[in-house]
C-alpha cells in the first residue's frame, strides 16, 4: 500500500515538473524556437566541423572557422543578394501588373460571373483582393526584413548558442548518457548511436535536397523570363522541406506569379511543366542520392502533423513537424528493434 | 583562495590521472601519446556498479568493450552461472563488441562496488572519422588482438584434433 502511495505520489510530480516545464517553454517560446534553430543548424554543420577536425585542428578552432565561414556567407548574401529579394517583395507588394494579368482576370472572372450566376457569384473583383493579399504579406515579410535590430540580435544569438552546441555539444549528450541507470545503459547508447546516424543523414539530406531545388526551380523560372525567379526558388527549396503538401504549395506562387506578368495561359503551363520536372528530378535522381534513407510516412499523417505544426508554432512547426514525426517514428521503430535484440534478463 | 580550488580538484585530478594509467596498460590503447590517452579519456563512459549488479548478460548484443579502473568482475557462463573467470583493476573484457554488433558469450557481474569505463562502438566510428591517425592505431591492434586469438584458437583446435586422433585411435587400436 505504501509502495503504491510512493508510486502515485512520484507519478504525478513527474507529471507536475512535465507541466511547469512545458509552461516555461510555452512562456519562454521565441528563445526555444532560436534554441532549436541552433541546433538543428549546429547538428547540420558537425560534420564540417568534424572535417576540420580530421585534419588535426582543435574542435574550438575548426568551430570558429566554420562559424567565420558563415558569418561571411551571410554578409555577402546580406549586402549583395538581400536587396534583391526586397526589390523583388516590395515589386510584388506595389504593382502587381495589371496589363496583360489584368485581362486575363478580367476574362476569368466574367466567365465565372457569367456561367455561374445561379450560384449567386457577383463581382468577383480577384485582382483588388489578389492584391489586398499580396500587400498584407509582402508588407508582413518586408517589415521583418526592415527589422534589423531584430534580425541581428536573433542572428546573433542562434551564433552564439550554434557555437557552444557545436563546441560542447558531445560534452551534453555525455552528460545526458552518465544519467541513464546502468540496467538501460546499452540500449540506451545503441539507441542514441544508431539514431544519431539515421537522423543526421536524413536532416543534411533535406537541407541539401532544398538548396538543389530550390536552385533547380529558380533557373527553370529564370530561363522561362519569370520575374521573381530567386525568391520563388527559396520559396520552393524551403516548402520541398514538408513532404507531399510542400512542393505543390511552393509550386502555387510560381504558377500564379506566370500567370500574373505574362496573362499568358501557355507560360503558366511551361512554368507547371517545369514545376512538375522539378519534382520528377528530386523524387527519382536528387532525394534517392542524397537523403539516404528518409523517413517514410503515410501521407494522412504528413498532412495531420503539418496542420498541427502550423496551429501550434506557424511556419516553422509546419516546416519542422514531418522530421519531427519522423524522428519519433524512428526512435520507437529503433528502440522496439534494440530492445528485442538486447535481451536482458535481469 | 588557489590551495582551495586545488583542494576541491584534488581528488578528481587523481581520479583521472589514475583512469590515464590504466588506459596506459590496455593493449588496445598501448604506445598512444598522453594527448592520445586524454582524447581517448573524453569519448569512454565512466559507470559506477554495486556488487552483484549486472554489466551486462550473456545473449544480449553487445555494443562495446568495458575497463575495469576499480573493483573486480566476474565473467559467468549462463544458464549453470559458473565462472569463467575473474577480472581486477586494469583488465578488460567485451572487446570483440567493438568490431561488431554480436550477443554477448557471458555475463559479466560486477563482484565488488566497481568503476568501469565504456568504450563503445559508436564512439569508436566516431574518433575514426574525426581523428583517422588515432582511430587507426586503435583499429590496427584491436585486429592484432583479434588475430592472435584466432591463431591460438587454431593452435587449440589443432591440438584437440590431435588428441581427438590419438583417442579413436587408441579406442581401434582396443
Amino acid at each position: 500500500m505504501h509502495d503504491l502511495a510512493t508510486r502515485l505520489f512520484k507519478f504525478f510530480l513527474t507529471i507536475l515538473v512535465l507541466a511547469a516545464v512545458l509552461l516555461l517553454l510555452w512562456r519562454i517560446g521565441n528563445i526555444v524556437k532560436l534554441v532549436v534553430i541552433a541546433a538543428l543548424l549546429a547538428y547540420v554543420l558537425d560534420p564540417i566541423v568534424g572535417t576540420f577536425e580530421s585534419h588535426g585542428i582543435n574542435r574550438g578552432l575548426a568551430t570558429t572557422i566554420v562559424l567565420a565561414l558563415i558569418v561571411a556567407i551571410l554578409s555577402f548574401f546580406a549586402i549583395n543578394v538581400m536587396p534583391e529579394i526586397v526589390k523583388e517583395l516590395k515589386a510584388v507588394s506595389t504593382g502587381i501588373s495589371a496589363g496583360k494579368a489584368g485581362d486575363l482576370i478580367h476574362r476569368i472572372e466574367s466567365g465565372i460571373e457569367k456561367n455561374l450566376s445561379f450560384l449567386g457569384i457577383r463581382e468577383l473583383d480577384i485582382i483588388e483582393k489578389f492584391q489586398m493579399y499580396s500587400r498584407q504579406a509582402a508588407g508582413l515579410v518586408y517589415g521583418y526584413l526592415l527589422d534589423a535590430v531584430a534580425i541581428l540580435t536573433n542572428l546573433l544569438l542562434i551564433i552564439f548558442v550554434m557555437f557552444f552546441f557545436l563546441k560542447d555539444g558531445r560534452g551534453f549528450i555525455k552528460g545526458f548518457i552518465s544519467l541513464i541507470p546502468n540496467r538501460y545503459f546499452e540500449l540506451a547508447l545503441s539507441l542514441i548511436h544508431k539514431t544519431d546516424k539515421q537522423l543526421g543523414s536524413y536532416i543534411r539530406g533535406q537541407f541539401l535536397d532544398s538548396a538543389i531545388i530550390g536552385g533547380l526551380t529558380a533557373i527553370a523560372l529564370w530561363s522561362l523570363g519569370i520575374k521573381y525567379f530567386l525568391l520563388l526558388g527559396v520559396v520552393l527549396g524551403i516548402s520541398n522541406m514538408v513532404p507531399v503538401i510542400g512542393p505543390i504549395v511552393g509550386s502555387l506562387p510560381a504558377i500564379i506569379m506566370a500567370l500574373v506578368q505574362t496573362g499568358n495561359l501557355h507560360i503558366a503551363a511551361y512554368v507547371t511543366a517545369a514545376m512538375f520536372g522539378v519534382q520528377m528530378i528530386d523524387n527519382f535522381i536528387v532525394k534517392p542520392i542524397v537523403v539516404a534513407r528518409s523517413v517514410s510516412l503515410h501521407p494522412v499523417i504528413v498532412i495531420l502533423a503539418v496542420i498541427t505544426g502550423g496551429q501550434l508554432f506557424g511556419i516553422m512547426g509546419m516546416i519542422l513537424s514531418v522530421p519531427a514525426v519522423g524522428i519519433v517514428k524512428l526512435v520507437v521503430l529503433e528502440a522496439a528493434d534494440n530492445i528485442r535484440k538486447y535481451r536482458y534478463s535481469y | 583562495m588557489d590551495s582551495l580550488w586545488g583542494n576541491l580538484f584534488k581528488g578528481e585530478r587523481k581520479k583521472m590521472e589514475h583512469i590515464l594509467n590504466v588506459l596506459r596498460d590496455i593493449p588496445v590503447f598501448q604506445d598512444l601519446s598522453p594527448r592520445e590517452l586524454v582524447i581517448i579519456e573524453r569519448v569512454l563512459h565512466r559507470r559506477l556498479y554495486n556488487a552483484d549488479e549486472v554489466i551486462f548478460s550473456q545473449g544480449s548484443m553487445g555494443a562495446g568493450m568495458y575497463i575495469i579502473v576499480e573493483g573486480s568482475v566476474n565473467i559467468l557462463s549462463e544458464p549453470d552461472g559458473k565462472v569463467l573467470a575473474e577480472l581486477v583493476d586494469g583488465e578488460f573484457f567485451g572487446e570483440i563488441a567493438l568490431l561488431d554488433e554480436v550477443p554477448r558469450t557471458a555475463s559479466a557481474v560486477a563482484k565488488t562496488p566497481c568503476m568501469v569505463m565504456g568504450f563503445f562502438q559508436g564512439d569508436l566510428f566516431g574518433l575514426t572519422e574525426r581523428s583517422p591517425k588515432l582511430g587507426t592505431k586503435i583499429l590496427l591492434k584491436l585486429s592484432r588482438m583479434v588475430g592472435r586469438r584466432l591463431i591460438s584458437c587454431n593452435e587449440q583446435v589443432r591440438k584437440l584434433e590431435e588428441e581427438l586422433q590419438s583417442l579413436r585411435a587408441r579406442e581401434t587400436g582396443e
